[in-house]
């Protein structure tokens, strides 16, 4: 079976490079055989990798302590879910979870344009293959998920595995890695679409139209996949710390942001022929910034507790990322001819061009996460000596953007095409601007006086109360037009531009993940020695210590403080915060206890035992739950924007058809 | 300089101490209780309650864990880059708002031409829907 599992791989190997050459060779030759073979092929790569991802799954499932891999990431205690899980808790089993998803993508592509976009099918295929190519390189050569154990010249297997890094053995190690690969692995979709386009001639927004619901896909995934892992470091690491700015958190980041910008000034492109080239390249970087991401997570060069171990794979990363970015570089410059704008702008106060200060906060943000997450590693590359960029050098830097994006979230959609006039600015932004002010100083006067949870609560009204205006004007109309209630009036228009205005509740997303990050203004924190029937106070909760309990399974030894929660006198529940080690791994990991209200998360971690005491840590974490609730308004909006419109739109499109002179006459 | 808040100070030197735990983080930032951090925290404390400035107190961990351990602090390159850039990008956008902007023609009085330059204003206006 091992042996299966590796020819497979080799196979996929031989076959792949057959796909591009194949590909490339039958688009220029204008020879249908030879393209079509090439989509065969696409085929036979999804099929073997297939095989041997169900090979090295089967492996986990029934314990074969043969195969290296699953020795060092399993055990007989672990339960069916995480041995599945184990597929990519480690280097070499993760990427070939990447391989994968991209052989799966690559066959799903060619499926569905089997019979449309036919000139531009064989370049995007050349280029998914020459991407799935790099990566079964690395499956093959460079870390081999099918390493046997052997002594003396024969296999061998151990009794029992190393099993799961605890730390991974929490509910969303079994979908965040996978719903974060399907984010950055379907990139290159888009990217291949952009390229091929380019390398045609194109003129058009085909590729555009072709995969502007796989870039929302994409992006969505991403956006889920980065929550997710906030979500999980909250629960898991012990300080309710959702987001450290840490490496590896940051390159899950970056592709999303500069996505984000892509899904904008996409929309110039579609309604004015305007901003080719930046489309262009904001693809390219979002692709190459989830192969940048993926090299920093597993190469070793930042250190991380997210990161794989340091590994020798650097250096295919990023001599794969270097011959792609200067191919991609020459592509575009070669074709700037063909990407000239249709159309011009009338005015700075219009929606073009807050779709371009759009792109900057979001480019910049951008630029200033990779910069941070880079910078120490150039200082020490250039001056030897290793510096810190922690999390307050980022949020010093990063809070002023995100509350200027934010502001940008409410205005930039009530600009209008083309230009904007002075009572279309007063109509959409007057009540908006009062109710912030009125809500800042209300917040003042009861005495919030941070600057930055100010300014952040009275944006994220302003910006909720503009959505809402959208919504409330459309629907009335509707409602009063045809005749029908104002909540059936709200479903007819958001059918009729699914688009806008699932676009609209993403914003309503982000302005509650704002809401929820502002919270943090807010948080207390005790850590205190207490003894059992003694109590402690944080915030506005009284907690009892009742007992300890302890108790121990085939897994983990695990001790436990009961603890009782109280309010104003009044009882609210038990919390019960546990300390594991974890058998096979002789490691120690909390579980901590959270009481979660959308007001505020009482968070309990048992830190320590010691001479009869227990140490708790206690943290009262206002409006966190808003950044979950978010994510959820996040798929809704984004899930809506994918559902085609009742009304088909179609916009016209502009294009030079020659130059005349000055003061032309206009016939009669 | 001694602030009137001990946990400041003591931040302030954690900062450029790298926590020993095999976190990426420094001493001030590292929150896992029980780790190798609290100690340094309250090593920190106690040479600051003696009068120890905060390059003494870096130079003593220097030599109890090695070099290795002291994470410098960004300098001016480190902190500029980013704010350079956001303003290279705006200067970029105005130059490329100038650029694009259609120019102003003088506007065509013939009023055979007003019916048709309503039309496109209606049209354009529902470019959105």
């Amino acid at each position: 079976m091992e042996n299966t599992g590796a020819l497979c791989l080799l196979l996929a190997i031989c076959i792949a490079p057959y796909a591009v050459i194949a590909s490339a060779v039958g688009a220029m030759k204008r020879n249908r055989l030879l393209v079509l073979s090439a989509e065969r092929a696409v085929y036979g790569v999804c099929f073997c990798v297939s095989v041997a991802s169900a090979i090295l799954v089967y492996a986990f499932l029934t314990d074969d302590y043969r195969f290296a891999y699953v020795a060092s990431n399993s055990n007989h205690a672990l339960s069916p879910s995480y041995k599945f899980a184990a597929w990519w808790g480690g280097q070499e089993g993760s990427l070939l979870l990447w391989s994968w998803l991209l052989a799966t993508y690559s066959a799903v592509v060619v499926f569905l344009n089997r019979r449309k976009l036919r000139d531009m099918m064989p370049y995007v295929t050349a280029i998914l293959m020459v991407t799935q190519s790099f990566f079964l390189i690395l499956n093959v050569f460079v870390a081999s998920p099918f390493r046997m154990l052997a002594k003396d010249g024969s296999l061998t297997a151990v009794l029992d595995g190393n099993g799961l890094n605890p730390l991974l053995q929490y509910p969303m190690m079994r979908i965040h890695p996978p719903i974060l690969y399907l984010g950055y692995v379907g990139m290159v979709v888009p990217f291949a679409f952009a390229m091929a386009s380019l390398i045609r001639k194109q003129k058009g927004d085909a590729w555009i139209h072709t995969t502007r619901r796989w870039s929302l896909v994409t992006w969505l995934f991403q956006g889920v996949g980065v929550l997710m892992g906030a979500f999980w470091a909250y629960a898991a690491l012990g300080w309710g710390g959702y987001w450290n700015w840490d490496p590896v958190e940051n390159s899950s980041l970056l592709p999303w942001l500069s996505s984000t910008a892509f899904l904008h000034s996409v929309m110039m492109q579609e309604k004015k022929g305007m901003m080719k080239v930046w489309n262009a390249t904001l693809i390219s970087a979002s692709f190459f910034l989830c192969i940048l991401g993926t090299d920093l997570t597993r190469s070793g060069v930042v250190s991380s507790v997210h990161a794989f171990a340091q590994s020798p794979i650097g250096k295919y990363f990023t001599s794969f990322l270097a011959i792609g970015i200067a191919a991609t570089a020459y592509l575009i410059l070669q074709r700037l001819e063909y990407l000239k704008s249709e159309a011009q702008l009338e005015s700075v106060v219009s929606r073009e061009s807050s779709f371009l200060f759009n792109n900057l906060i979001l480019l910049a943000s951008c630029f200033a996460v990779l910069w941070g997450t880079l910078f120490p590693i150039i200082s020490e590359a250039v001056s030897g000596e290793k510096i810190s960029l922690d999390a307050p050098w980022f949020n010093r830097l990063m809070v002023p953007i995100g509350l200027f994006l934010l502001f940008l979230t409410g205005v930039g959609p009530l600009f209008a095409w083309r230009r904007t006039s002075t009572e279309s600015l007063r109509r959409n932004f007057l009540w908006p601007g009062v109710a912030s002010c009125s809500l800042v100083t209300v917040l003042f006067v009861v005495g919030i006086r941070d600057f930055y949870p100010l300014i952040s609560f009275g944006f994220c009204l302003f910006v909720a109360l503009t959505v809402f205006a959208e919504f409330y004007r459309g629907a009335r109309a509707i409602a009063s037009k045809s005749q029908i209630n104002f909540a059936a009036a709200i479903v007819e228009l958001t059918h009729r531009n699914t688009r806008r205005y699932g676009g609209y509740l993403v914003h309503i997303a982000i302005v509650l993940i704002f809401i929820g990050c502002t919270g943090a203004a807010f948080n207390k924190d005790l850590t205190t020695d207490v003894k059992v029937g003694q109590s402690v106070e944080v915030g506005n909760y009284e907690l009892r210590v009742k007992e300890i309990k302890d108790g121990d399974n085939e897994n983990v030894i695990w001790q436990s403080a009961v603890i009782d929660v109280r309010k104003n006198g009044e009882f609210l529940q038990t919390l019960e915060p546990r300390r594991e080690l974890y058998k096979a791994s002789r490691q120690q990991v909390g579980q901590v206890a959270i009481r979660r209200r959308l007001n505020e998360d009482l968070y309990l971690n048992f830190a320590l035992m010691r001479d009869g005491k227990i140490t708790i840590q206690a943290y009262v974490f206002p409006l966190v739950c808003w950044i979950w609730t978010g994510g959820f308004v996040l798929i809704l909006g984004t899930l809506i924007a994918l559902v085609p419109s009742k009304m088909k739109l179609e916009y016209a499109g502009t294009e030079l058809v020659g130059i005349t002179k000055k003061h032309v006459q206009v016939e009669q | 300089m001694a602030s009137k808040n001990q946990k400041i100070d003591i931040l302030r030197v954690g900062s450029r101490i790298a926590c020993q735990c095999g976190c990426s983080d420094t001493v001030a930032t590292c929150s896992m209780y029980g780790c190798w951090s609290h100690q340094a925290k309250q090593k920190i404390a106690d040479m600051q309650a003696t009068g120890s400035l905060d390059s003494a107190i870096i130079d003593d961990f220097k030599r109890a864990y090695g070099k290795d351990i002291y994470r410098g602090e960004p300098n001016t390159f480190g902190w500029m880059i980013p704010y350079l850039v956001l303003v290279l990008g705006a200067a970029v956008i105005v130059w490329y708002l100038r650029r694009a902007r259609w120019p102003r023609l003088p506007r065509l009085t013939d009023p055979r031409l007003t019916h048709y330059q309503e039309q496109i204003e209606k049209e354009l206006q529902n470019l959105d829907r």
